[in-house]
Order: structure tokens, then C-alpha cells, then sequence
């Protein structure tokens, strides 16, 4: 019944839905009416597929096969088309994705019927569809930017130009280090990097030592803090320091007033970036590592401790061996974040260039050379992919966190007298810090120039972006940022249901289900995370911009491009989630009868809710916030919040920036909380531990 | 609860890559008996119960369901219910909706599904705990709601994954005893997995041993301990003195001689090849006798019996006697006095 239903919509999409995307509403019926056939032979694969099926089992084969031709023959024409025929190549459009969608489906079901996905549709439909997502969305763009950086501006391969590019002096130069010129941009990205993934975790570990074992009642401050930078747009730190340590900024205006120190630049460069780095970082670092301290079962510390060990020698040598995999994860997040991270540098880097900053430039300055960009993106993707290759080797083999689902008895030690007062040392300013640092982004926007010191209250930046008038036609939104945020709303709120799904139903997938293949599937989806956005920005510009998937401009680039950066989160929530489910549960819903959809809207969805809501909560707020890839992305039609801040950063408009900033804050504020009050918690178990039946398992 | 039905394997395999999990495997289970699956970890005594279940499909082979070819179905297409280890209770269902997941998945009406679900809670004791979490009832009580929520459908055959060994020694007993009891009083076809001979011997009609993935013996419980066929069976259920040596045989009976010492052994069959002689700790006396070249190391009263550790030239013997005997110290050089019957003759 489905292949038949994937036919006929498919035959339908032919008759009725715009073939080509943009200008042209033709269908594939009105395309052939002018004489270009090369759309039917596909739908007529879909409609043979779809009558062999109601033929039963048998003829499987013969489905897979043809259903292979007629996605095999619309690729090909897709792409070269104009070697075929010599027409141009047509901006696929929706009619073509109803038919190319029909297609995948048929195949796969006919797969499955052969055996594949130990036979089971559901899985295998599921995985397919995930896996041409993920390859038309992540690595088709990603490769076309790799090729690009082989080809000159004609497009004809030329090894010589790629290493020229490759190694220009500014790419890898490490002068900096012995005199006064400046240093390759590598150079710069790398050193970035490993200085803020040392610093953030080092200071994660002394904010995480003084939450679990400082002895401390209360570390709501700690949780809240912790939460800050996840909805804070990347650069708002940037801006926050620029008011605060720029030429004209307060402190260090305080600092030239009272004590005759001269205002300098410094905070334009490596400090700066490497201060705001650090500030968002840190919470991540601070996440982890208390969660590695919780996983430390008190009575291993006990255990030393009745062998006379004391505070200290218990401390080196149970605790820290214990803690080392999750500060060398830790370090690594730190460092893959500083160089995925665009805003701050942007906004601070001044002449000290990164890779991502310099990307963008390459594209949207003056010089404008993507294959320059390509070559860029190609060593970011190198380096990011390196940190990711070291941690799989170096940390696969070395979990130590001990979840056994046993109440475990028994007092964490505290921390020795030294390091408690070290801790602290390290902590307590750097709180201030960050309370300075929020409280300039909440003032800021009510105060005339704040970069300046022009404290005079006023609203007039909010009039400027968010003003409302009453008109004889209704509401007008006046404000020139409104039309931003409408749209960064707008997608978000399109983009982070769909990056859940996508998102847990991979997990479910790769946690539940073994099929051949399965391997691969996992390397695949998992490759994705590692690419950064400024990576993804360039290569969707690169692969979008032209048919057969000219989709540039339009807003759905931009859903298209969070749900694929942000689907990681999803699958690793899911996958957290799934292994603390017992695969027993869903073994008994089949035993009892029920199919493998049943069980997960029965069972499996169900217990995952919490994860389910994480997952949509971070891609919303990280849709909301992101810079890097979107930049890239932006029209003057589809404009985002952050997109707007950026430009008006680059035009010196700071007031109107933190206002903006401000706002955004507030209102992911709200529909955080909003969503938690709406869905809850749902009661599982009495015991604020998960109920042991979950976690017994293993058999 | 009459349509029970038999379980036959037919030289089934189990393959995961280069590993047979289950290597030609073949058995019957009739209707209505309950039959164990015992074996060491790692055996494919799960392996086996999985692949009744449909949770697991065969490499080779035929699995039949009474008269059904069942090989090639799916768990959810089996009439097969099973209670898991881990009983595998919905966390976030209560226990009514736990014992009524089944018939609602299969189709029926809420009225019906809730009846069958009182039902069956009411045959396991569970009346009044309807509205209760999974996670606010002892082990015990959501090791019944497990058993509830598998016999609701009243499969034909019932399958039980180690379903005692989250319970506490007390519990266990009494457990067993309930599930024996449900399953006699309802006729179901049951197969159940352990690694408690114990628990083996006590609830079976017929017991399967498992040993690397092959079916080592299979028999009633007592065929079993009286009549091991390999040293590896001799040794895993039950304790027993293995000695190697030569059996030979005359008009009287049988004799075994190892190590320079001669046993009568009385009238035993001798297997093709018998090679180690086995015998049970409490069927074998010991009298005082200054020329044997065994003596009593040491003993250790237990209650009901003695133990005595006996040192014999070939490593060390083990022999239980009732406490009513006299005692006899430690360092006496003793014989060894066979009941009859309970030489066990095994080959090498």
C-alpha cells in the first residue's frame, strides 16, 4: 500500500507541483509538454515499483532495481544534464524532491523486503532517509568545497595554484614567535585554540572541585552562571569587553583617571578573543568536569582512605587519575570551540586573524576568492577533524564513570585546605567578571552610549530597532530590526522540531538497531559534528549557489543549515538517553506483540521525552544565536537577529547591538522556561535517582 | 489457557560472524512441561531463549512452534511471551498499564484489555497494586508484574530469562515455587534459562545442559545427577570426586584401580572408553584402615552432616557423612566404602 501511495503522489507531483525552484512554475508534465522528457522515466520507475509491490515478496528484486534506475537517472540528468542534452541545468524544485523522495522510499522498502536491516522497514526507511539527508545536506557541500580548492577561478583543476595557496606565508608563519611581524593565520587559530581549551578547563575544574567538594550549601550561582552562555550570541561577550577593556571603555578609562595607566588597544587581538573564548567556554568545561566528579563513587575515595591515604595523596591518587579522561575532553571541546567560534573574533580579532574570520573575509570582502576560502576551510576541517581523531583514539578506551544504578553510599572527601583556597582564588574574580560582564549587556541598551560613557538613561535604541506604532491599518512594526527577528524567530521555530526528530530518531537507530552497515551509518553521522560553521557556511554557498540545488536566498537554506548543524545535539542526547534505557523494554513490547513503530511511540519516545525537550529547547536557542554559518547565508529578505547585530558591530552602532543582544537574551529567557512549565517533568519513579528497573539490564 | 504447544529446535545455528553463539542445536519441549535451559555464562543458554522468542533469528536451521515453521518470524509474530532478567517493566506506565500493554497493542478494546489485565494481576496476587509505578514495588512484587504482563495473552509458550537472580536467597525459593505452581495449575509450555543448578533440578520437568554452545545432555533432573555422560556434566551439577584410572570388569561386578589402589565398585554399567570415576560426597562411607594411603586432612561440622577433606595421592577427596556416625580425627589413614549404585563410570 505505502509503494503504491509513493507513486501515485509522486505521479501527481509530476502533473501538478513547480518541477524547477525558483522563477519557473512549470510541472513535470508542463516541462514535457515543451519538450524535455527527462522527468518521466523516473516517475514511471516509481509507478512500476508501485504495482509490483501490490505483486507480493517476489518481486523485491525487480522493485529494488528499478526503483535504483529511476533515482540513479534523475542524479545523473541532475547534474549533467547539459552534457546530455546541452540544455543549462534546471534549479531542481519540490515537484522533484516529491519524486526522488518516493524513490528512496520504494528502494528501501524493497531492501528490506531482500533481508537488509534484518527485514525491517521501518529501520530501514528511517535509516535511508537519514543517510540522503545527511549526504545531500553535510557532505555533498562539504566535498564540493573540497574540489574547489583544486580548481582556479575558471574551474579548471590546477595542482600548482592549490599549492601556492596552500602555502602562503600567511597560512602557516610562526614569525610572530621571534620578532615583531605577525604570525600565519594557522599559527593564530592553534594557538588560540590550545591556550582556551587549557585556560577554560582549568578554570571548569576549579569552579567544578568548589561546587561538588568546596563544601559549599549553595551552588545555585555556579548552575546559573552555567547557563548564561548558552543563550548569549557568541559575540555579546565580544561586545560586553569591548565596553568594558576598549580604548574608550570603563575600566580602562577608570584605570587612565585614577591611576595614570594609558589606554591602550590591547584587548583587539589574542587577549581579547582568548578572554571571551575563555568566558563562554568555561561553563561547558565546568559541565563536564562536574559531571565526572559525580560519577566518582565516594567510596573509592573512602576505600583510600582506610588505607591510610590522606586528604591529599587521596586527592592524586585516586581522584585526579579518575578526572584525567574528562579534562583531556574537556580540553579538546575547548579547543574544537575556539575554532569553530567566529563572532568573538570578529568582533575583537582585530589585525590577530583566524581561520574562521579569514574564511568569511575571503568570501565577503573585497577580494572575494572562494577557492582562497576553500583552501581555508579544508585546514580548519583538517585541524577540527585531528582533535576529534585524537579524542576518539585517546579517550575511547578510558571511561572510567562508574554508573551502576546501586545507591552508593558514602561522603565525597573534600577538598584539601590548599586547593580550596586556590580554587576560590581563581573563582571568585572571575564571577565578578562575569556579572560585570552581563550587567553591561543589561545596561547597556538603556543608556545613551555605554562604549563611550555616555551613561545618560534613554530608550531611543530600542525605538530605533524594536518601535511599534498603531497606524489606521493596524499594528506597524516600525523598529528596522524587527524584520530580523521575525525571521529568526521564524526559523528557529521551523528548524528545531524538525533537528529533534532527525536528531533521535538517528539515535534510535544507531542504539537500537544492528543492520550491515551500521558502522559506517554511525561514522557518517558522526563526522558531522565536526565540521565547523564557518566550514558549512562556505560549502553551502559553494554547492547551493548553482542548479540542480540552487537554493541560495531563500529561507529554507537557513532551516536546511541549523537542523544539520544543530542534529548532533539531538543524536547525542538521544544516545545518552537511549543507553540509560534498558533494550530489554523494548524486547518486551515486541514480544508482546507490538511492531517496531508501536514500541517507539509507545515506549521508547515516551521514556526519551527529556531528552526529546533538551534537544528542542538547544536547537531553538542555538538557531537563535548562531553566527557562523548563517552569516554566510543571510539576504536582505532573510535576515537573522545575530546577522544584524554583526553589521551593525561593523558599523560602530554598539548601544543598538547591546539592546538588541539584551532582547534576544530575554526572550530565549522566556521560552526556555516557558517550555519547561508547559511540558514538565513527568514522574517516573518516586526516587530522584532513574528507577533502578531502567538501569538494572545488563544481562 | 489450552493451546500450549510444543517447541522443537532442529539443528539450529546461531552465528555472529565467526562466532556460533549456538552451534546445532536440537531438542523438544512438549506442551505443558516446563523445561530448563542451564549452563555455565556464556554458553548460549540465552542465545537459545531468544531464539524461541524471535529476538534473535536463526542462521540454520528449523524452530517450530506446535505445528508451525516458526524460523523465519519476527518476536512480534511469535505467540511467545517472555519475562526478562531485568523483568523489563515500563518505568513509566503503572502496573495495570504495564499487563495491559499487550492486548492494547494487539488490538483490543480498552474494557477488554483492562479485564485481562485484572485478571491475570489477580492470579499473581497483585490486586489493589493497579495504580501503582513499577518503581514503588519490591523486586518481588515486579517479578509478578512481569509474569502478569507475559501470560496475559496466554501464549502458547512462556519464556523465562533467569527470573530469580534479582531476588534474595528466601525469595528465590518461594518464587520458584509460584512460577512451578502457576505453570502446572495453567498447563503452559514453559522454557527457562539458569545458571543455578539447584534451581534447575528443583523446578523441572526435563533440564537441558549447555556447554559451549552445544547441548551437553539433556534428561529429567535425576538422569542428570545420577547419570552424568561427560566429567564436565559429573562436576556442574552437584558436587563430585572425579579420579582418573582403569575400570575393569568381572562376574561380580566392576572394579576401578588408579594410583596403586583397587575399589570395588559393585554392579555398574560401563560406558565405551570409561576413563574417570565419579561418585556423589554423601554416597561413599569411610571406615578407619591403617594400610590405605588415604587419611583425613580435616573436617567441618555443617549441621546436618560432616565434611571431611581427605588427602589421596592423586589431590584431595571430598566426603559428607551424617553427623549421627562417630567421628573419626583427623590425620586417620580410612577407605573408602562404596554404596551401592553410586559409582558413576565416565569416559575419558
Amino acid at each position: 500500500m505505502i509503494d503504491l501511495g509513493a507513486a501515485v503522489a509522486a505521479l501527481l507531483a509530476f502533473l501538478v507541483l513547480p518541477f524547477a525552484f525558483v522563477d519557473d512554475m512549470r510541472s513535470g508534465l508542463g516541462w514535457l509538454m515543451s519538450g524535455r522528457w527527462h522527468f518521466a522515466p523516473s516517475v514511471l520507475a516509481t509507478l512500476a515499483v508501485g504495482f509490483l509491490a501490490t505483486r507480493g515478496v517476489a518481486t523485491a528484486g525487480m522493485r529494488l532495481i528499478v526503483a535504483t534506475l529511476g533515482l540513479g537517472w534523475m542524479i545523473v540528468y541532475a547534474f549533467f544534464g547539459d552534457m546530455i542534452d546541452g540544455r543549462k541545468l534546471l534549479a531542481h524544485g519540490i515537484g522533484a524532491a516529491v519524486i526522488a523522495s518516493a524513490l528512496v522510499l520504494q528502494g528501501t522498502r524493497a531492501l528490506a523486503t531482500l533481508g537488509a536491516f534484518k527485514a525491517d522497514r521501518w529501520v530501514a526507511t528511517t535509516t535511508v532517509t537519514i543517510l540522503v539527508l545527511v549526504l545531500t545536506f553535510v557532505f555533498f557541500p562539504v566535498a564540493k568545497v573540497l574540489t574547489s580548492a583544486f580548481v582556479d577561478k575558471a574551474g579548471t583543476l590546477d595542482m600548482s595554484l592549490f599549492w601556492a595557496r596552500l602555502t602562503a606565508p600567511d597560512v602557516w608563519g610562526i614569525a610572530c614567535f621571534y620578532s615583531s611581524s605577525a604570525c600565519g593565520v594557522v599559527t593564530n587559530t592553534v594557538v588560540l585554540g590550545a591556550l582556551a581549551g587549557l585556560i577554560s578547563t582549568f578554570l571548569g575544574l576549579a569552579f567544578a572541585l568548589l561546587a561538588q567538594r568546596g563544601g559549599m550549601k549553595n551552588t545555585r550561582i555556579f548552575d546559573a552562571l552555567s547557563v548564561l552562555p548558552i543563550i548569549t550570541p557568541p559575540f555579546v561577550i565580544a561586545l560586553a569587553l569591548v565596553v568594558l577593556f576598549g580604548r574608550t571603555g570603563i575600566v580602562t578609562t577608570i584605570l587612565d583617571n585614577w591611576f595614570n595607566i594609558p589606554r591602550s588597544r590591547w584587548i583587539y587581538g589574542l587577549p581579547g578573543v582568548l578572554i571571551a573564548q575563555v568566558l563562554s567556554q568555561t561553563p561547558l568545561s565546568y559541565m563536564i568536569l562536574r559531571g565526572a566528579l559525580q560519577g566518582i563513587s565516594p567510596s573509592l575515595e573512602e576505600a583510600a582512605q582506610t588505607l591510610r591515604a590522606s586528604r591529599w595523596v587521596t586527592f592524586k591518587t585516586v581522584t585526579w587519575p579518575l578526572l584525567r579522561p574528562a579534562i583531556a575532553a574537556s580540553i579538546l571541546l575547548g579547543f574544537v570551540e575556539s575554532l569553530a567560534d567566529f563572532g568573538n573574533p570578529l568582533v575583537l580579532g582585530g589585525s590577530f586573524e583566524v581561520l574562521s574570520t579569514k574564511i568569511f573575509f575571503a568570501v565577503a570582502g573585497a577580494q572575494h576568492d572562494p577557492g582562497r576560502a576553500a583552501i581555508l576551510a579544508v585546514i580548519l576541517l583538517a585541524l577540527t577533524l585531528t582533535a576529534f581523531w585524537m579524542q576518539l583514539v585517546w579517550l575511547g578506551k578510558k571511561s572510567y564513570v562508574t554508573v551502576t544504578g546501586k545507591g552508593d553510599s558514602g561522603q565525597p572527601l573534600p577538598l584539601p585546605k590548599g586547593v580550596r583556597i586556590a580554587t576560590l582564588s581563581v573563582v571568585i574574580p572571575w564571577i565578578i567578571l562575569t556579572i560585570l560582564i552581563y550587567g553591561i549587556i543589561v545596561v547597556g541598551g538603556f543608556v545613551k552610549d555605554i562604549g563611550r560613557g555616555a551613561m545618560t538613561p534613554t530608550f531611543e535604541h530600542f525605538h530605533t530597532g524594536f518601535a511599534v506604532e498603531w497606524t489606521e491599518r493596524g499594528l506597524f512594526l516600525a523598529g528596522s530590526a524587527w524584520d530580523s527577528f521575525n525571521t529568526t524567530v521564524m526559523v528557529s521555530a521551523i528548524a528545531a522540531p524538525l533537528t529533534t526528530l532527525i536528531g533521535i530518531l538517528t539515535a534510535y537507530v544507531l542504539v537500537r538497531h544492528d543492520f550491515v552497515g551500521r558502522r559506517t551509518f554511525e561514522f557518517i553521522t558522526m563526522l558531522a559534528f565536526a565540521i565547523p560553521g564557518t566550514v558549512i557556511g562556505v560549502a553551502y554557498i559553494v554547492a547551493f549557489n548553482v542548479a540542480p540545488l540552487e537554493l541560495t536566498g531563500t529561507g529554507l537554506i537557513l532551516i536546511i543549515c541549523f537542523v544539520f548543524r544543530n542534529m548532533p545535539v539531538g543524536v547525542r542526547a538521544g544516545i545518552a538517553a537511549l543507553s540509560q534505557i534498558d533494550k530489554s523494554l523494548d524486547e518486551a513490547s515486541t514480544t508482546l506483540g507490538a511492531s517496531t513503530g508501536t514500541t517507539v511511540r509507545r515506549v521508547t519516545l515516551p521514556l526519551l521525552k527529556p531528552a526529546i525537550i533538551a534537544t528542542l529547547v538547544f536547537s531553538f536557542v542555538h538557531a537563535m544565536t548562531s553566527v557562523s554559518a548563517i552569516v554566510f547565508l543571510v539576504t536582505a529578505k532573510y535576515n537573522m537577529a545575530t546577522a544584524y547585530i554583526v553589521n551593525r558591530v561593523d558599523a560602530g552602532e554598539y548601544p543598538l547591538a547591546i539592546a538588541y543582544s539584551s532582547l534576544l537574551i530575554i526572550f530565549m529567557l522566556i521560552v526556555v522556561l516557558a517550555i519547561q512549565f508547559f511540558v514538565g517533568e513527568r514522574k517516573i519513579g518516586r526516587r530522584a535517582v532513574a528507577a533502578p528497573v531502567v538501569s538494572i539490564g545488563a544481562s | 489457557m489450552a493451546k500450549a504447544a510444543s517447541v522443537e529446535f532442529i539443528n539450529v545455528f546461531k552465528r555472529y560472524g565467526d562466532v556460533a553463539a549456538v552451534r546445532g542445536v536440537s531438542f523438544k519441549v512438549e506442551a505443558g512441561q516446563l523445561v530448563t535451559l542451564l549452563g555455565p555464562s556464556g554458553c548460549g543458554k540465552t542465545t537459545t531463549l531468544r531464539l524461541v522468542a524471535g529476538l534473535e533469528l536463526a542462521s540454520e536451521g528449523t524452530i517450530r512452534i506446535g505445528n508451525d515453521d516458526v524460523t523465519q518470524l519476527g518476536a512480534a509474530e511469535r505467540d511467545v511471551s517472555m519475562v526478562f532478567q531485568s523483568y523489563a517493566l515500563f518505568p513509566h506506565m503503572n502496573v495495570l498499564d504495564n499487563v495491559m500493554y499487550g492486548p492494547l497493542v494487539s488490538g483490543a478494546s480498552k474494557k477488554d484489555a483492562e479485564a485481562m489485565a485484572a485478571e491475570k494481576l489477580g492470579l499473581v496476587g497483585l490486586k489493589g497494586y493497579e495504580k501503582r509505578l513499577p518503581s514503588e514495588l519490591s523486586g518481588g512484587q515486579q517479578q509478578r508484574v512481569a509474569v502478569a504482563r507475559a501470560i496475559v495473552l496466554e501464549p502458547s509458550v512462556l519464556l523465562f530469562d533467569e527470573p530469580l537472580s534479582n531476588l534474595d536467597a528466601k525469595l528465590r525459593r518461594k518464587v520458584r515455587d509460584d512460577i512451578r505452581d502457576l505453570q502446572s495449575r495453567l498447563g503452559l509450555t514453559v522454557l527457562y534459562v539458569t545458571h543455578d543448578q539447584e534451581e534447575a533440578l528443583a523446578v523441572s520437568d526435563k533440564v537441558i545442559v549447555m556447554d559451549n554452545a552445544v547441548i551437553a545432555q539433556e534428561g529429567t533432573p535425576s538422569d542428570l545427577y545420577e547419570r552424568p555422560k561427560t566429567r564436565f556434566l559429573a562436576d556442574f551439577i552437584g558436587e563430585a570426586n572425579l579420579i582418573d584410572g582403569t575400570f575393569s570388569s568381572n562376574a561380580q561386578g566392576a572394579t576401578f584401580s588408579a594410583h596403586g589402589m583397587t575399589l570395588d565398585l559393585g554392579a555398574v554399567q560401563l560406558p565405551e572408553h570409561a576413563k574417570t570415576l565419579a561418585f556423589r560426597p554423601d554416597r561413599v562411607g569411610i571406615a578407619p584402615d591403617p594400610a590405605s594411603p588415604l587419611a583425613i586432612r580435616r573436617q567441618a561440622y555443617i549441621g546436618p552432616s560432616r565434611e571431611y577433606v581427605i588427602d589421596a595421592p592423586w589431590g584431595e577427596l571430598l566426603i559428607v557423612r551424617p553427623v549421627r556416625e562417630p567421628i573419626i580425627p583427623n590425620g586417620t589413614a580410612v577407605r573408602l566404602l562404596m554404596e551401592p549404585g553410586a559409582a558413576m563410570a565416565i569416559p575419558g
